[in-house]
């Protein structure tokens, strides 16, 4: 076996091999010899004479045959790496920019590839395609980062539409489809957890064709009702379960409706929703013995359900969809509702790699990222080409005399190819190590904590690939360029001079413009950020504490939930240990949102559109717990005063009625049949995030209708957030009888929240785009150094017939100044042609703002002038005696 | 003083060595003296030749050499004909009749 791949790759026999086989020979011969009558020491002296000197014949013989260019490869990487541990400043430069650019590239791509590239793990992912209407009706309204879009598509439909294309297999090969995903209290053996869930269709698991770890998949006969299956996720087998076997018929409760375990899905299938971590899968139909209150299958106008399909090669699904639309329109609607359902058109649009809100929220700010880094990759890269060609002109004249003696072009060009590929290799290991670290980091920054992410970044092809690539790339560019340098090197111009200064000047004003395309993005986003902090949402709530019990899985039945928060709020008073404290249904600042059109006695010629406000339910007590100011008339009454009223926010009462004072006595209905008295005025505050105007609201009554399963208990404490949190959760536990889950908030977090994204381009640009500054100021400095050191003697003539020394630094701060300018000007031309990558994410900055412009170019000209000063102050300090001596 | 095979034509060398271990495996020693004896002590192989020629044709796939001990009891590196060597080793010698043949007329000038 040794034989044959040395015999295959033509490896000569090794050195000590072919020394014994010379001693061999020679005591044969010393034999023979002595066998002719010779005495011993004449038989020796004539065998060594014969075989001649030993290392010589021992290198002759390797050298037999065998293939000299691995060998002297093996020499040049030697010597490379010699050269490069004698440089050690130079190769960790190199090494350390190279793995930064090539570890951030290999993490973001990891997330794009876990998010965007990698098709399902399921059979056949091609055929898979998520289906959504166009041509919505009239009066469709929607919101984004709370500014209303105008929306073009709508991808949710009523469970009638997925009955109705079930029936027709001509034009599909499957539908299925999944509802709301949550985070839902399951129990087991009497131990509660939580879980993330999704509610699919009795076809989800089917149709994507996944195979079950243990037990079963969900089949459309447990999509019906009085069924009680449930299928889990591997994650959660382990993690509640601790990979129990047996758990397949094992009896759970979510939402304290009991369910059997039927199956477990391998870790690796996440249903058709990357980047959510799934862990249990309950059929549609259960949700109406969870959530009774919806007729969740039969009422039409439920529109909850994101449907998919296999597709059917030659079936013509859109063409056809008229008739599943006529069988599931919604008969309570009107003839206009009605019309405008029937008019909307369907398609089909392909997703092998899935769909999530991950995938749409996050993959715009995923492609910046991604964006961000590959310039950062090209810094990196055409840093260590500049270094690599400053050491081909440092090493000009060692290159031209072994020109001279007979290098081939090829064999230098090789040597500074390998010194190339040896960076490239530490930089690639290093930025390997160094990648899940910063995946981690990023995928912190736009996930935060929250449990429902989840997201398999592992290592496939395509990751390999790109890495590979890239580096690849990499060594090539950074090894040929000096290799064309030194090829150009003659004994004659003793050095490369023009071409390499050129070569260096041209990549410095790359970087530059690199640089300015990052640090503006940088800029704009930190703006952008400080805009958002800075504006004010209206709430005063540094000391609330924002607490949402689980009355209901605590074991409190829904119809009871109204008379526990009575006792809850009175409890809460009674303590004397909070300032103030209120009741409300939606959480401001998470992206919720409630909005219902509004009538007013004699504004009804407004249209609906600009009718519609926010609807938010809150008691007495929320405005001063949220620290929202009344500008005019009162709270609402405590507990048993007349709840027929409703409190309007200031731009509300502009709007309906003209003015603060003139809204109080006021009425108004929402789409129920009470007429409200406008009882207060309150100040604006925003509602779903912290972005945009704050919207019209109107508060109503949480005690006049109704009241929601859950409702969210806003405190302003004196102690501190932990105390609160303790004394309230004790309020909360003796009202159930037992232990309470709270889910707790904080208006400043939630904030942060909403943030999250913006924050994190800002810092991650910032630290690129300085990371990027660095490289073009230590590139200046080398550059400047350089030409300093080549006319040296040229200055010390000036010095020494009279030119001021301060000419001298002008004349080399010039040349640093004139790249950067240049730099400067084609970063303008690369942010004009990319500035939509950020400008979504720009709120109250605009993109062109001349301001942000100029300061960055000011700063820039700074910094490339005080880099330039560095060698140009040395240059003027060149003692004329000296430099005329040196050479 | 016989000559050595540098002498001759390029290539004879090495069908001198395949055809002296057509007979059997031997090392080096024993190869040099087989040649010597074999073509009348005519044919000198230097040391110097001999053993790039044997690692030659061992990387070629044609000898294979592992370690042994010889007649004088020392541990010796003994070459053996591979079957691609026996193959080549006929060829070689289809070539050097046929060199022999065209030589022959031409100095016979029929």
């Amino acid at each position: 076996m040794r034989d044959l791949l040395r015999r295959w790759f033509r490896i000569p026999a090794s050195s000590a091999d072919i020394a014994e086989e010379f001693e061999s020979h020679l005591a044969h011969k010393r034999r023979a010899l002595e066998a002719e009558g010779l005495p011993p020491d004449e038989a020796e002296r004539r065998a060594r004479l014969a075989l001649g000197n030993r290392s010589a014949w021992i290198e002759e013989t390797r050298g037999a045959g065998g293939f000299p260019a691995i060998e002297s490869v093996f020499r040049d990487l030697r010597y490379a790496a010699r050269l490069l541990n004698k440089e050690r400043v130079f190769s960790l430069i190199v090494v350390v920019s190279l793995a930064l650019g090539i570890g951030a590239n290999t993490a973001i791509f990891s997330l794009l590839n876990a998010l965007l590239f990698r098709p399902l793990p399921v059979p056949a992912p091609e055929q898979l395609a998520r289906l959504y209407f166009t041509n919505l009706p009239k009066g469709t309204r929607s919101w984004v980062n709370g500014r209303e879009v105008q929306p073009t598509e709508m991808g949710h439909f009523n469970y009638a539409f997925y009955e109705a294309l079930r029936r027709k297999p001509e034009l599909t090969a499957g539908v299925f489809g999944h509802a709301g995903l949550g985070t839902m209290a399951m129990e087991h053996d009497g131990v509660p957890s939580q879980i993330v869930a999704n509610f699919v269709t009795g076809t989800y698991l089917p149709v994507l064709g996944a195979a079950p770890l243990a037990g079963r998949l969900l089949n459309p006969e447990d999509d019906q009702p009085g069924q009680a299956a449930i299928v889990i996720s591997e994650r959660l087998w382990e993690r509640v379960f601790q990979r129990r076997p047996g758990i397949v018929g094992a009896q759970v409760t979510v939402e304290r409706v009991p369910f059997t375990i039927a199956g477990v899905m391998p870790r690796s299938f996440h249903g058709v929703q990357p980047g959510i971590g799934i862990e249990a899968w309950i059929p549609y139909a259960a949700m109406e013995r969870m959530f009774p209150d919806f007729a969740w299958r039969s009422n039409r106008s439920i529109a909850n359900l994101r449907l998919f399909v296999r597709t059917r090669p030659g079936a013509a699904l859109e063409a056809h969809s008229r008739r599943v639309l006529e069988e599931s329109v919604d008969p309570a609607s009107n003839a206009e509702g009605r019309e405008g359902y029937l008019a909307m058109r369907l398609h089909a649009q392909p997703i092998p790699t899935g769909l999530s809100s991950v995938t749409e929220n996050y993959s715009g700010a995923l492609w910046t990222l991604f964006g961000a880094v590959a310039a950062v990759l090209l810094i990196s890269a055409s840093n260590v080409t500049s270094l690599m060609a400053a050491r081909a002109m440092r090493r000009a004249r060692e290159l031209a005399v072994r020109r001279a003696l007979g290098a081939s072009g090829w064999r230098i060009g090789r040597q500074l190819l390998l010194e190339s590929l040896l960076l490239g290799a530490g930089g690639g290991a290093l930025g390997f190590a160094v990648a899940q670290g910063i995946g981690d980091g990023v995928r912190a920054g736009l996930f935060g904590g929250e449990r429902m992410f989840a997201l398999d970044v592992s290592t496939d092809w395509r990751v390999a690939l790109y890495i590979s690539t890239m580096l690849v790339a990499v060594v090539l560019i950074a090894g040929l360029a000096p290799s064309w340098l030194a090829a150009r090197t003659s004994i004659q111009t003793r050095g490369v001079t023009p071409a390499g200064l050129r070569l260096r000047s041209a990549l410095i004003v790359g970087q530059t413009a690199i640089a300015f395309a990052l640090l503006g993005g940088a800029a704009l986003m930190a703006a952008s950020v400080q805009a958002l902090f800075q504006e004010p949402t209206g709430y005063d709530s540094a000391r609330t504490l924002l607490l949402t019990p689980d009355l209901y899985n605590a074991g409190v039945e829904r119809p009871a939930h109204r008379r526990a928060y009575e006792n809850i709020l009175r409890a809460v008073r009674a303590s004397g240990r909070f300032e103030s404290s209120g009741l409300l249904t939606t959480v401001p600042l998470i992206g919720a949102l409630g909005m219902s059109s509004v009538e007013v006695p004699g504004k009804m010629d407004l249209p609906p559109r600009e009718r519609m406000m926010i609807r938010q339910t809150v008691s007495d007590g929320y405005f001063s717990a949220m620290g929202i100011g009344l500008l005019a008339g009162s709270d609402f009454q405590p507990l048993g005063g007349p709840t027929a009223v409703c409190v309007i926010s200031e731009n509300a009462a502009r709007l309906l009625f003209g003015g603060v004072q003139q809204a109080i006595g006021q009425k108004l209905r929402f789409n129920g049949p009470d007429w409200l008295e406008v009882a207060g005025v309150a100040a604006n505050t925003k509602f779903q995030s912290g972005r945009g105007d704050p919207p019209p609201a109107i508060y109503l009554s949480v005690w006049h209708r109704p009241i929601r399963p859950s409702l969210t208990l806003a405190v302003r404490y004196t102690s501190d957030q932990a105390t609160a949190l303790r004394e309230a959760s004790a309020i909360f536990d003796a009202e159930a009888g037992r232990r309470v889950r709270v889910e707790h908030r904080t208006l400043s977090g939630n904030f942060l929240a909403d943030v999250r994204v913006d924050r994190l381009l800002a810092a991650t640009l910032s630290g690129l785009g300085l990371f990027a500054l660095l490289i073009v100021i230590t590139g200046i400095v080398g550059i400047i150094g350089y030409m300093v050191e080549q006319r040296r003697r040229e200055i010390g003539v000036r010095l020494a017939v009279g030119a001021a020394p301060a000419d001298i630094r002008a004349l080399f701060t010039r040349y640093g100044l004139r790249l950067l300018l240049l730099g400067t000007a084609v970063g303008g031309a690369l942010c004009f042609s990319l500035h939509r990558m950020i400008e979504s994410y720009l709120y109250r900055v605009e993109v062109g703002d001349p301001r942000i412009w100029a300061a960055l170019a000011a700063c820039l000209m700074v910094a490339g002038f005080l880099a330039a000063l560095i060698p140009a102050w040395r240059a003027s300090r060149i003692s004329p005696a000296e430099s005329l001596r040196a050479d | 003083m016989g000559k050595t095979p540098s002498d001759l034509l390029p290539g004879t060398l090495e069908l001198l060595i395949l055809r002296t271990l057509e007979s059997g495996e031997a090392h080096g020693y024993t190869i040099m003296e087989r040649v010597w004896n074999a073509s009348g002590e005519m044919f000198r192989v230097e040391e110097g030749a001999l053993y790039p020629a044997l690692h030659r044709l061992e990387l070629k796939g044609w000898l294979k050499a592992s370690w042994g001990t010889s007649e004088a009891n020392r541990r010796a590196k003994f070459y053996k004909l591979t079957a691609a060597g026996r193959k080549n080793l006929e060829k070689e010698k289809e070539r050097w009749r046929a060199l022999v043949a065209g030589m022959g007329r031409v100095l016979e000038g029929v």
